[in-house]
């Protein structure tokens, strides 16, 4: 559990509170905007079938006339279908208009939803990784944005150990630690994400969902950096059964582990390394 | 108003559950830890429905399905669980010991906040 020092300062809450109800109000007028244009469309569609039953009983009157009927009241009954049925086009075109409308703020509400879905994603992710000081704790936040946000069932956090050339694990799920294989920083798809600093992603074995059960060929590896040096990796064997892709947010996610778990987990150690020892904060505005 | 109570061990994830809830007007969320907290809280408060996660320490999600179906004052309130496990007889079992729904993480805001509409029967 996070100690109090380490929530968040009063105007980050304000900033957190503010988004919040930014996007909260966007979708209330949203909404409110959408079901008026529900609205206005059922008005719509009741006029038209008004419409329909109006020009069905004129042209039904208008060909049988009633005996004595004069020619000037058939005119005048001809050109009252008429001006209904100018009126008519004029409503279904209107109709069509806010039906085209509606579907296009429907398409955009989803958008929008999915856009939404995402941003709480990748915020709870960021509080999250930055929320505590405890390593044990930090570590386990990282596993739970792994098996919980993305959805990896087998994988590990390892540690380049440059003394000895060589990956150290830190933490793994679906798999005992000491099972994790530490291999050399210079082999393997792993090595390769060292020296790069970018993603492996092995697409091909993630859509066909099979040979994922290797721990000599990962499917996922993410590098975590400290500005542009890799200090770690993050590898995934696996997915959860029901994960059947990457989305959108994944990479997202694992470019903001990529970015702030490794600076996360240095500061955690270097506050371990104080020893509960809390450090005078105030004494940095002399070295800045 | 509604309440709504979301049990999960893990910070991270409720906290993505919460912000999710946080969207639905007028919904009040409480949080637990684990069966045992969850508990502790339905005796406390009055509460219209239940979001657990099945792996947890202490008491477990299902374990906290048989309590509250067993409980004269408490069995009719809609449960919902969001887990991990994927297997098709883990949800079978789930919905057997009298859960309302069964949805797997990754979890879509959107899912969530369907669901517990549905079953609160709001807009």
């Amino acid at each position: 559990m996070s100690k109090p020092d380490d929530k968040p300062t009063l105007p980050e809450l304000d900033l957190v509170e503010s988004k919040r109800e930014f996007i909260e109000t966007f979708f209330k007028r949203g909404a409110e905007f959408t079901e008026e244009l529900m609205h206005e469309n059922e008005k719509l569609r009741f006029r038209v079938v008004q419409l329909e039953e109006e020009r069905r009983a004129l042209a039904s009157s208008a060909s049988s006339p009633m005996p004595g009927a004069g020619a000037g009241a058939l005119r005048e009954l001809v050109a009252r279908i008429e001006q209904l049925e100018g009126e008519r086009e004029s409503l279904m075109s209107r109709f069509a208009g806010v039906e085209r409308l509606n579907h296009d703020i429907y398409e955009r509400y989803h958008d929008i939803e999915r856009e939404n879905n995402n941003l709480a994603n990748l915020y709870v992710a960021s509080f999250q990784l930055h929320s505590t000081m405890e390593l044990r704790e930090l570590t386990q936040i990282i596993l739970e944005i792994l098996l919980n946000f993305v959805g990896a069932k087998t994988f590990a956090i390892q540690l380049v150990d440059d003394e000895h050339g060589k990956l150290r694990t830190l933490a793994s799920e679906g798999i005992e630690r000491a099972k994790v294989p530490e291999g050399s920083v210079a082999e393997g798809h792993v090595g390769d994400v060292i020296k790069s600093g970018h993603h492996y992603i092995d697409g091909e074995r993630l859509r066909a969902r099979a040979d994922l059960q290797h721990l000599d060929r990962p499917v996922i590896v993410v590098p975590l950096k400290i500005r542009d040096r890799v200090v770690g990796v993050l590898i995934i064997w696996d997915l959860l059964s029901q994960k059947t892709a990457l989305a959108d947010v994944d990479y997202e996610l694992f470019n903001l582990l990529a970015a702030h778990a490794a600076s996360a987990l240095q500061g955690a150690w270097l506050a371990t390394e104080l020893k509960g020892r809390t450090p005078h904060l105030w004494a940095a505005a002399d070295q800045v | 108003m509604a309440t709504a109570l979301v049990v999960e061990d893990s910070p991270t994830m409720r906290q993505l559950i919460v912000f999710a809830l946080r969207r639905i007007r007028g919904l009040e969320v409480l949080e637990a830890d684990d069966g045992v907290d969850a508990l502790r809280k339905l005796a406390a408060s009055k509460l219209d429905i239940i979001l657990t996660d099945i792996n947890m320490p202490i008491m477990d999600g299902l374990k906290l399905v048989k309590r509250v179906r067993t409980d004269e004052a408490l069995k009719g309130i809609p449960i919902i669980i969001i887990t991990t496990e994927g297997a098709e007889e883990d949800r079978q079992r789930a919905l057997a010991l009298g859960a309302n729904a069964y949805i797997t993480k990754p979890i879509q805001a959107p899912q969530v906040i369907a669901k517990v509409k549905e079953l609160l029967k709001i807009a």
